[in-house]
Parts: structure tokens; sequence; C-alpha cells
């Protein structure tokens, strides 16, 4: 019998550029929007939209602010963000270990 | 979802994680002006020290009180050009500036407690006491930093620096210590600058 439980695999991180943006995320934190955006090769709209995604889920939290009278976003991994990032990657591992 | 999908997906959140984890540091440019301002400052006060530079009663003091207006105006512009560089909230970055705000706040303890005992005490070689202090401060500084962010090059200057420090400590009263202090700013300090600067990513891409 697999070990490996599909339905572990949290899918609100598991999308290309959702997983990117965790990834990202996980060693840079907070990550102005405008970086992150380059970072993961995305538009500004596909970005909001997969960042919504994670900010609903709490995985994020998006911080709005003027600096030097310009507008900036920057974008938090929360607690629980960092929780659900390694938990996913425990996920995988467990998936890698059942294919072997 | 296949093998192979999972190692791809695995190797581009890798390659993202491991761009945030060895993002360049950004302190260079701080390092560069401290070890410059520091350095002019220790040989103005040296060659007046040895009658090098003519002097009156006051010239100590306006010397150390243009190195704080400068080192305060460097330190704001400073601020505004490391705030538009990309990295800067990588965990290397991070704990560069948490470390060197540490630093600078022993610092400011330090010099405070000295020139105070200059006051009280109507000694005037009490500041002499500052420099072996800083830069063993900036030794540990310097260790910190290089065990944090994995730059095993700047322990090096970390390790130059707490010799500095314990020379000077033991020589704090003879005039030349002020002429190499000025030499180990420029070694321990404004060296590393240019090394991480040099490194410093100009754009996002």
């Amino acid at each position: 019998m697999s070990r490996f439980d599909h339905t572990a695999i949290d899918d609100v991180i598991h999308g290309r550029l959702r997983l990117g943006v965790m990834a990202y995320l996980s060693t840079v934190s907070p990550a102005p929007f405008n970086e992150l955006k380059v970072k993961v090769n995305a538009t500004d709209g596909n970005l909001s939209t997969h960042l919504s995604k994670l900010e609903e889920a709490g995985y994020v939290r998006i911080e709005k602010k003027f600096i030097d009278k310009k507008p900036r976003t920057n974008v938090h991994l929360t607690a629980k963000g960092r929780k659900a990032w390694i938990d996913y990657l425990t996920s995988l591992q467990s998936f890698l270990s059942a294919a072997e | 979802m296949t093998q192979e999908e999972l190692m791809q997906d695995l190797a581009y959140a890798r390659s993202l994680a491991e761009e945030g984890r060895h993002a360049p540091l950004l302190g260079g440019s701080y390092l560069l002006f401290w070890g410059i301002l520091n350095a002019a400052a220790f040989t103005a006060h040296w060659a007046m020290l040895t009658e090098r530079l003519p002097y009156e009663g006051s010239s100590f003091a306006i010397l150390w009180g243009g190195y704080g207006a400068v080192a305060a105006l460097g330190m704001t512009v400073l601020g505004v050009r490391s705030r538009q560089k990309p990295g800067r909230t990588a965990i290397g970055g991070r704990s560069e500036r948490a470390i060197w705000t540490g630093a600078a706040l022993a610092l400011c303890a330090l010099v405070f407690g000295s020139l105070a005992r200059m006051v009280a005490d109507q000694d005037p070689a009490a500041p002499n006491a500052i420099f072996g202090a800083a830069f063993t401060i900036y030794g540990a500084a310097l260790f910190g930093v290089s065990a944090l962010s994995e730059q095993a090059w700047m322990k090096a200057f970390a390790w130059l620096s707490l010799l500095a420090g314990a020379v000077l400590c033991l020589f704090a009263n003879a005039p030349w210590a002020y002429l190499l202090a000025a030499g180990g700013s420029l070694l321990v300090l404004a060296i590393p600058g240019v090394v991480l600067l040099r490194r410093e990513p100009a754009t996002l891409a």
C-alpha cells in the first residue's frame, strides 16, 4: 500500500507561481511586491491574483504603505504560512519516498 | 502529477529559496563610508596631536563635531540608497542590519561613557579608550555577519579587527595609535565594504 496521501498536498501552495512565492518568501520576508514579481516572473495582475489566494488562506500578509510619498506593497510570510510551507515540503518528501 | 513534474517544481522552489538565502549583502556602502570617515578623522586627530597640523583649544571639538555631522548626513543618504536595493529583507541582509545596529549602539554607549568621564574627571585622555574597544566591536560584528550570511572571507577581517583592538588598547595613549586606527579603519571597514559593494545588485533582474 502506498504511504502517500495525495490529499496531504496543500492545493493553495501547489501552483507553480504560488510555490515560487512561498519559496522566495521563506528566505526573503517581507518582500516588496515588485521584487517578488521579477523573481517569480509574473505580471502585476497575475501575481495579485495568486497573492490574494495565499492571503485568504492566511499564509501571507499584504502591507501597503507610503515611503517617500511613493506607494509600496510588501508581502510578509505569516507564521501560519511558514508552517504550511514546511508541511507542504514534508508532504512532497513523503510522496517521493513512497514513489521510490 | 508525475514524479518528474514534482522534481521540476522542487528544483524551481529550491532555486528561488536559494536566491533569497544567498542574496548579496547591502552593507558595503556603510562599511566603506565609515572606514574612510574614521580614517580621515583619526589621521587629522593624529596630525594635530603631533603638531603636524596647527590647532588651538577648540580644534578637537570642531574635528569631532564635524565628524558627527558628516556621519549623520552620510547615514541619511545611505539609508535612502539601500532602501532602493533588492534583497534588502533577505535573511543575510536582516542579520547584517541587526548586528551592525547592535554594534552602533554599543559604540554610542562607549563614546558617551568616555566623553562623560573626560568631563567628570577632567581627563583629556579618556576618549583614547574608544578606538581599541571600537575595533573589538567591529570584529564581533564582522564575525556575526560572516557566520549568518555565509561569507567566510569576512572572518579574516574580523580577526584583523580584533588584533587591531588589542594593540590599540595596549597603546591607547600613544599619539601614533590614532594613525594605526586610521589604517585599521581602512583595512577592516573600507576594504570589506568595497568587496561587498562590488557584489551588490544594481537592479532586480
